[in-house]
């Protein structure tokens, strides 16, 4: 194997945080806000 | 015996569960008043799947907000969402699904109802499906089934999600009057689906965390890797086989002990004759006793 | 043993429950509707009786009273229409006084002071119709406001007097049922002018006039074609409230000349049939309302 679990571990976990960090720095958390404080209609089955 | 030597987690795991399905839904006033919470928790998703148009949901729901990221006109993908989950993952894995998921606790609450009760074993298969509807209902369909504004459904949420209408639409609908005369077709067609996943729960175990959860299947996916894991101490064990008749999740734990199906709920733990299955947390690999590995 | 007894007992409990949800909708809808006009009824009767009785005190000395209105100043305005109708009653009396004997004058005035207190009475019953403000407070009209369109011109109350009805459309960016049903909104809005009446959307993002907010929303306009007039306020004032209550987009309410809500708000895009019955079915209500005045 090229790389042990403790490496994919790892990478995965930075990966996971740089992701989460460039989601936030392009705005993607003032999407969801906006979506999750409003009744998504049609998430609950609405209309 | 066993008792005593059994992992506080999975002895409280009961306790953990009712536990997590209150905090993500801390907000209880909002049923009585039929509303939504509204401040800034929901910039965050929770790590089960719990319905953020819920009055009381504390946070976002993980799999709803992908969808919303991918489906507005000026993204494409959530780094973000993807981000958390993969966190949540590589952590913790599928022990979301065993101790703080409150769907998976709803349908192990509705198995305790005195029924007949048939085995899954036979229907493996059908554990694929859920990775189909991750891909598919929750990243494909939102990203290109789009209008001239390139805005999309979340077609998970909108047409197959039950636990929207359990946790949104029963509730709003009971305060709400605005709200119970805009109930139309696709409340019916997803009150139906509730419906077949709470006869399904009665009668087989976690019916729609093995067969349709995208959630539990990205966790799946990262079961493996994550650093919750379970370890067979070879030496103790007897190969008697009362772990893998134990696992309502059908799987071997002495032959895989970090399945894709292996929510970490330690019933195997609970039937192991000689405690040889713990919980183990860390880097690396400790599904095994040292003296085993290479 | 007990406690899974209990919790399947629960549990069997929540089933039912969810199972009846299933076909409770239009059901409960209707029994919250009809108990609803039901103590409508009961308030509007006590009212009634109230009425009654000051006709009957009226009628008792017949012949003074129509002496008293027949000498009566005609031009009814406004402010006689807002004051206690006792009140009135004395002060027209007060003023043909000398038509009067002493004794006339004394049963005119008790009458009239009978009536004041039974107006008083009436005033305390249905507090919500006297007071605009309260019916704001309670959501059932729209409250005070000054903002203005997308293109900075002011708008504010006197927006609903000049229509005979004004259909008021909540959305946001994100929406992607909002955005879907703007065309139609659109139309709605060609078509109503005839009527006199008016289609004017309210963007719980250009709010403060924001104007990340307000620019997509006008992109998002253009796109959909729509030309009808978009508003905002600021959204700490009562009015921001209002519009920040709404939780469910799109909402669409429809408001009379006076500001007060029409009928049921409607949840959901008029693009789709029943919807737009819906609504229209307020608008008709709207019309009916402003035609009998």
């Amino acid at each position: 194997m090229f790389m042990t679990k403790k490496q994919a571990q790892l990478l995965l976990l930075a990966a996971g945080v740089l992701m989460l960090l460039f989601g936030v720095w392009r705005g993607e958390a003032d999407t969801v806000f906006s979506k999750a404080i409003r009744l998504c209609m049609e998430c609950v089955g609405i209309g | 015996m066993d008792k005593k030597k059994l992992d506080p987690l999975a002895r409280f795991r009961g306790f953990i569960q009712a536990g997590a399905t209150l905090l993500t839904n801390i907000h209880l006033p909002n049923f009585a008043k039929g509303t939504l919470y509204q401040g800034s928790g929901k910039y965050v998703c929770v790590p089960g799947l719990n319905c953020y148009s819920c009055p009381g949901a504390a946070g976002a729901c993980p799999v709803g907000a992908f969808q919303a990221v991918v489906g507005s006109s000026k993204f494409r993908f959530s780094y973000y969402i993807t981000g958390i989950l993969i966190l949540f993952g590589v952590l913790l894995g599928r022990f979301i699904c065993g101790f703080l998921c409150p769907f998976g606790w709803f349908q192990e609450l509705l198995h305790k109802i005195p029924s007949p009760k048939f085995s899954t074993k036979k229907l493996k298969p059908l554990r694929y499906l859920k990775y189909a509807v991750l891909l598919v209902m929750v990243v494909l369909l939102p990203l290109l089934a789009v209008n001239e504004l390139g805005m999309g459904d979340p077609f998970f949420c909108k047409y197959l999600c039950p636990q929207g209408v359990l946790e949104g639409a029963i509730p709003l609908s009971l305060t709400n009057a605005g709200i119970r005369a805009s109930l139309g077709k696709l409340f019916t067609w997803k009150a139906c689906i509730l419906l077949a996943v709470i006869v399904g729960s009665v009668v087989f175990y976690r019916p729609f965390c093995k067969w349709l959860c995208p959630l539990g299947a990205f966790y799946a996916l990262l079961n493996k890797v994550s650093l919750f894991q379970m370890r067979v101490d070879t030496h103790k064990c007897v190969s008697c086989g009362a772990c893998a008749r134990a696992c309502k999740m059908d799987v071997d734990i002495t032959k895989t002990p970090n399945h894709a199906e292996c929510i970490r709920c330690g019933m195997c733990m609970k039937a192991c004759p000689t405690d040889a299955i713990q919980y183990k947390f860390g880097l690396g690999d400790k599904s095994n006793t040292e003296a085993t590995k290479e | 043993m007990k406690l899974n007894r209990v919790t399947a007992l629960s549990l069997s409990l929540v089933l039912a429950f969810s199972l009846a949800a299933c076909g409770q909708g239009a059901s409960s809808a209707s029994s919250a509707s009809s108990s609803s006009a039901s103590s409508a009824a009961a308030e509007s009767k006590t009212e009634e009786q109230l009425l009654a009785e000051e006709n009957e005190i009226l009628s008792a000395n017949d012949a003074l009273w129509e002496k008293v209105f027949s000498s009566m100043d005609k031009n009814v305005t406004e402010t006689t229409l807002s004051t206690n109708y006792g009140d009135f009653l004395l002060s027209a009396v007060e003023k043909t006084k000398d038509q009067f004997s002493d004794e006339e004058y004394k049963t005119l005035t008790a009458d009239a002071e009978k009536i004041r207190d039974i107006e008083n009475q009436i005033a305390a019953l249905a507090p919500a119709d006297a007071a605009a403000s309260s019916a704001a407070a309670q959501g059932t009209a729209f409250p005070q406001f000054e903002g203005s369109d997308l293109e900075g011109n002011p708008v504010d109350n006197s927006l609903f007097a000049g229509n005979a009805f004004t259909v008021v459309n909540f959305w946001f960016n994100g929406c992607k049922p909002c955005v879907e049903e703007l065309d139609d909104l659109n139309a709605l809005n060609e078509k109503v002018k005839a009527q006199g009446g008016e289609v004017v959307g309210i963007n719980t993002e250009t709010l403060d006039g924001s104007q990340q907010g307000i620019e997509a929303a006008k992109k998002l306009l253009a796109a959909k074609g729509a030309s009808y007039r978009n508003i905002y306020f600021a959204s700490g004032s009562e009015a921001g409230k209002f519009a920040l209550n709404i939780m469910a987009f799109p909402t669409t309410y429809v408001f009379d000349r006076d500001g007060n809500v029409v009928g049921q708000p409607l949840l959901g895009g008029i693009d789709k049939e029943e919807n737009l019955a819906a609504l229209q079915k307020n608008i008709d209500a709207a019309l009916a309302k402003d035609s009998a005045k």
